[in-house]
């Protein structure tokens, strides 16, 4: 079984599924990044979390072809996640905390590419509309009792997250290895200095959606959390906010074309 | 110090910016513009003093029943704030024991709790075996309670809510010109969202904006609303709706009030 396995995920076809994944990925996140600096200079534009980045995608010529195939795509994403929390059982000590946590992670993060290529379809095929999960969430943990506690430490988790993102950003942790013998030297020094601006602006991401969601658990007003989508128009409403808005999505742009690089030359399709 | 090393300090320096501004500036401020109209019980009981005397709206979830005029109000905030006891000057009505934390949305006044001067003011007559613990503590003394389940409560379980008078809070979305329009459902998974008619006059609504809708739930059969309440649908809009909603359970407006 575990041969197979590792036969599998040894698989070139695989690992060219994988590639394209993270393309699809850096494609979302440069079209986020362009429509919120858009919304920061454009005085009637709005900027945009994933749902309506692709809504916005999927109104353009050849529009839902592109969203469609973004939705395939993305799945080799999810793909690469789902791989990632197996191996994780394969560590030295599987059930250190650190392993657990880590393996959650993947987990999460799969899931949540996932629901983005599940958005894609439904966007496409016209079978929903859009609704702020995170805002959802907080509004039915209100009815719990101990549910302000739970948006509360959601709130702290997401911080963390996103502070080790920017941590992860500043010692090259979070850095894909490129194959050196494919890449221009010149590229790879770029691409991973876009990378670490890239990676420290989904840091600022998940930091403001993580204080948000605290935020909310301490005002017990649902409304204030929210995912990117919220954090955009909160940002908005704040002194200079066409500022902030215009450094996050160039931070975005950052990380959707350092995406891109990864698809071409990471080393590593899995790890 | 390496070159990359430098460059990627200085453009994470700049980041971090973003966030502390956020941090900053995130005031309550914002809050009481997002929830105007509406007053939440833990600002009620943490500013208790100056809240005296004050006419509010509430809303949020009955954590228990007190008799048959007393309830407790839910509070949200988890570090501030305490839940409240609110006193019915009416009967409160039986729906409200038939689910476990029922939201109402309560309009009265806010007072403190001193039953020798309470009860000839509005005219009470309360157990005081069962109150004794909320004497000198805040109540607000309702002139309205009304049950206020959520949009997708209605649409999962209508039968629950017929007949019933209602108050709804949701954010309005899907505006027809013809008078109907969609309150958002509030679920992560499944839920549907609650359709609401407006009578005649109708006023006018925006998308996305949050509203409490005071009504009643029916079924949605055209000939009934028409003739009960002379909705003006021409032939053409009466087949498009028909087809749409028939046998949706729709919620019947009486009144709107807008949350800023």
């Amino acid at each position: 079984m575990k041969q197979w396995f590792h036969k599998a995920i040894a698989n070139p076809w695989l690992r060219q599924y994988i590639l394209v994944g993270y393309a699809a990925k850096g494609t979302v996140y440069l079209l986020i990044g362009t429509i919120a600096i858009q919304a920061a200079v454009i005085s009637d534009r709005k900027a945009a979390g994933t749902y309506l980045t692709l809504t916005w995608l999927a109104d353009r010529p050849w529009g839902k072809l592109l969203v469609c195939l973004i939705a395939i795509a993305l799945t080799g994403y999810v793909l690469r996640r789902l791989l990632q929390a197996i191996l994780i059982s394969e560590a030295q000590n599987p059930f250190s905390l650190k392993s657990i946590l880590q393996c959650l992670g993947y987990i999460m993060s799969g899931l949540s590419y996932a629901g983005v290529a599940h958005s894609a379809l439904n966007i496409v095929f016209e079978l929903g509309e859009y609704d702020d999960t995170i805002e959802d969430l907080a509004n039915q943990l209100f009815e719990q009792p101990i549910g302000g506690w739970l948006i509360f430490l959601g709130g702290i988790a997401v911080t963390i997250i996103g502070f080790s993102y920017i941590y992860g950003a500043y010692s090259g942790s979070y850095i894909s290895e490129f194959q050196s013998s494919d890449i221009h030297h010149r590229l790879e020094k770029w691409a991973t200095r876009i990378g670490k601006l890239g990676v420290s602006a989904r840091g600022v991401a998940f930091i403001l959606t993580g204080i948000f969601l605290i935020q909310a658990a301490i005002y017990g007003n649902s409304e204030l959390a929210g995912g990117l989508q919220n954090a955009f128009r909160v940002l908005a409403t704040k002194p200079m906010g066409w500022l902030w808005l215009s450094l996050i999505g160039l931070g975005l742009i950052c990380y959707g074309l350092y995406m891109f690089v990864a698809a071409g030359y990471r080393r590593y399709a899995i790890r | 110090m390496p070159l990359d090393n430098k460059f990627s300090l200085k453009a994470i320096a700049c980041l971090t910016v973003v966030i502390l501004s956020a941090c900053l500036n995130t005031s309550p401020s914002s809050i009481a513009i997002e929830k105007d109209g509406l007053v939440d019980v833990a600002a009620i009981t943490q500013n208790f003093d100056s809240s005296i005397g004050n006419s509010v709206l509430v809303r949020n979830d009955v954590i228990a029943k007190i008799g048959e005029r007393g309830l407790i109000l839910d509070k949200d905030r988890i570090f501030s704030g305490e839940t409240i006891l609110v006193i019915s000057t009416s009967k409160i009505p039986s729906i409200f024991s038939s689910d476990q934390t029922p939201e109402v949305l309560v309009s009265g006044r806010v007072e403190r709790f001193i039953s020798r001067d309470l009860e000839p003011k509005y005219g009470l007559n309360l157990d005081s075996s069962l109150y004794n613990q909320y004497e000198g503590k805040p109540v607000i003394i309702a002139t309205s309670l009304i049950f206020s389940p959520d949009p997708e409560d209605l649409t999962r379980n209508p039968e629950m809510y017929y007949g019933e008078q209602l108050a709804i809070k949701g954010e309005i979305e899907d505006i027809k010109s013809y008078g109907l329009f969609e309150l958002d459902e509030e679920q992560v998974f499944g839920g549907e969202d609650l359709l609401v008619v407006q009578l005649n006059p109708r006023i006018e609504l925006e998308n996305e904006q949050t509203a409490i809708v005071y009504g009643v739930l029916r079924p949605f059969i055209f000939v009934e609303l028409e003739r009960d309440y002379d909705l003006g649908w021409d032939l053409s809009i009466q087949k498009q709706i028909e087809a749409e909603y028939s046998q949706k359970p729709v919620f019947v407006a009486e009144k709107i009030q807008i949350l800023k």
